[in-house]
């Protein structure tokens, strides 16, 4: 009777306990994050000078903070200070490099993106991939031909490259042809990508760049349209029935292309397009002037 | 003679000692769950595999070398039954050694089955036996020459003082150990001789560490030979302090 009762009071504990769980802020399925990001002095003192496993720990930490489902709802701020720290503690960690190279572009932080991959390419000598992501950054993000051909080249250079990246990159360089280019060095990246959810980010930015280089074809059929007509298409078919494009060309997305209230051709399912790289006349307009100082011309020289 | 005779019965006691048996199952399940801490990486598993995994071994086995080190001098002392050997044609010395090699013998098992756990989930995660190349091997002797540095040092202790202050001592200088190469490189300025008093005092466990060689897959640095001899000397040294001092210690 006894034992019975204990056992009752016990389990009347427990179910207590799991209620208070249950409103606890951790159980109320918060986006994961992490508050504080240490500075690398004070994990190697407080992992006793375990270094290694100090980077190891808090690249699991990343890890969990890259998966989060709901990462674009709770934001990217701490992902660069994390990756920075794990590579102040291990700089040899080269997949740290390229996977927050990966993400923080296509979460659009372009300079964290770039700071990272630049940090890798200094410490890392034996994975090309590096500087090729950083040239990716350098022409589809910054529209900056020029520095994209020199990280190309240290990449190109680096021990284990393929031969094609010098050969791609030179060729797309000359021609200029931003979307092509993109799409190359992304598949390229989707390759070289150790891990799912890694290849899930390229996966998107792959989607984005086929968007890109589909709508851009069209968007100049309209362009030439709009020029000959003096107005926009009514629809996108118009312009296969009067010759300007062979066919619409399928969405990447898996909905279908449509004219966008912009003018720009975008996808039904997926209404974002990348603003195109600003034009030499767009830097030296004096209302736009000062917001695009640290870019450079889009087209090649 | 004595020596070997009193090394075996030390090491009966040990591995039928509660604290040791309860450490070495902890140590073999931290060890196994590291492979599932390393299912939740990206990329490259045996990383965060290889290195937790030599983690928690190196920090079981210096629980082990501590408080089992802590013990054997001191113990016998609390409990009274160091008066009867000493009473026999068995010198201080041979009795300290002997403990000491009973000691060291039964870390060096404690360790070989944590290595043998850390292999087999290295096997299991890479299914090739390429995986445990000759630097994994090295870096599970150059722990049982950490294992063996504290042990002395706990011994050291241990023939000083009482069991738990004797731990204390062990436990601070092992930490003090791990950090000798940051106090070194943090130390400049006024009172750069002080570091590197401490550099020269403090057992330097970091050098005895090839945790980064395993999980790059790359050989084991050059100094590595320097750093095993440096540890049997410094070991050997702790022993000769020991000896010395608990020879002329008035045991009433």
């Amino acid at each position: 009777m006894e034992r019975a009762l204990r056992l009752a009071v016990a389990l009347v504990l427990a179910a207590a306990m799991v209620g208070a769980a249950g409103r606890l802020r951790a159980a109320r399925q918060k986006p994961y994050d992490v508050e504080v990001v240490p500075t690398a002095a004070a994990v190697r003192w407080l992992s006793l000078g375990h270094a290694l496993t100090g980077a190891n720990l808090y690249w699991l930490r990343t890890v969990q903070y890259i998966g989060e489902p709901r990462a674009e709802e709770r934001g990217w701020e701490k992902l660069f200070p994390l990756v920075n720290l794990v590579t102040d503690l291990d700089p040899g960690h080269g997949y740290a490099y390229q996977v927050a190279g990966i993400v923080l572009s296509a979460a659009g932080r372009i300079d964290e993106s770039n700071g990272i991959l630049e940090k890798g390419t200094r410490n890392v000598k034996n994975r090309y991939i590096l500087p090729y992501l950083r040239a990716f950054n350098a022409f589809y993000h910054e529209g900056d031909w020029d520095t994209a051909g020199r990280w190309a080249e240290i990449a190109a250079r680096t021990p284990g490259a393929p031969a094609h990246v010098s050969q791609n990159v030179l060729a797309y360089y000359v021609k200029g042809q931003r979307a092509e280019a993109a799409l190359e060095f992304l598949e390229n990246a989707y390759r070289e990508a150790e891990d799912d959810e890694t290849r899930k980010t390229l996966d998107g930015q792959i989607k984005q760049a086929k968007l890109e280089r589909d709508a851009g074809k069209v968007d100049e059929a309209a362009k030439r349209y709009t020029e000959r007509n003096g107005r926009w298409p009514p629809t996108l078919h118009t312009l296969v029935a009067e010759g300007y494009i062979d066919a619409i060309p399928p969405d990447p997305y898996g909905g279908k292309l449509v004219l966008g209230k912009d003018g720009r051709v975008t996808s039904s399912v997926h209404a974002y397009r990348l603003a195109p790289p600003p034009t030499a006349s767009e830097l030296t307009d004096p209302r736009l002037g000062p917001a695009l100082q640290h870019v450079k011309p889009a087209s090649p020289p | 003679m004595n020596v070997l005779a009193i090394a075996s019965v030390t090491l009966r006691e040990i591995l039928r000692r509660k604290v040791q048996v309860n450490l070495l199952v902890f140590g073999t399940l931290l060890v196994l769950s590291s492979y599932v801490l390393s299912l939740l990486t990206l990329g490259f598993m045996r990383r965060v595999l290889a290195d937790l995994g030599l983690f928690a071994m190196q920090s079981i086995g210096i629980l082990l070398a501590t408080f089992l080190g802590a013990t054997v001098v001191a113990g016998d002392i609390e409990r009274r039954v160091l008066y009867p050997i000493v009473a026999k044609p068995v010198s201080r010395t041979e009795y300290l050694i002997g403990r000491y090699l009973g000691l060291a013998v039964a870390l060096v098992l404690n360790l070989a089955i944590m290595a043998a756990a850390l292999a087999a989930a290295l096997l299991f995660e890479a299914r090739s036996l390429a995986t445990l190349d000759s630097t994994f091997f090295l870096a599970v002797v150059m722990q049982g020459l950490q294992f063996v540095v504290v042990a002395a040092v706990a011994v050291l202790f241990s023939s000083l003082t009482s069991t738990t202050l004797a731990a204390i001592f062990t436990l601070s200088v092992a930490a003090a150990g791990m950090l000798t190469n940051e106090v070194r490189n943090l130390w400049q300025g006024g009172a750069q001789w002080l570091g590197t008093i401490v550099f020269y005092a403090v057992p330097n466990l970091g050098a005895l560490s090839l945790n980064e060689a395993v999980v790059y897959q790359i050989p084991a640095p050059p100094g590595s030979w320097w750093a095993a001899a440096y540890a049997l000397v410094y070991a050997a040294m702790a022993l000769a302090i020991a000896s010395a001092t608990f020879e002329r210690r008035d045991l009433k």
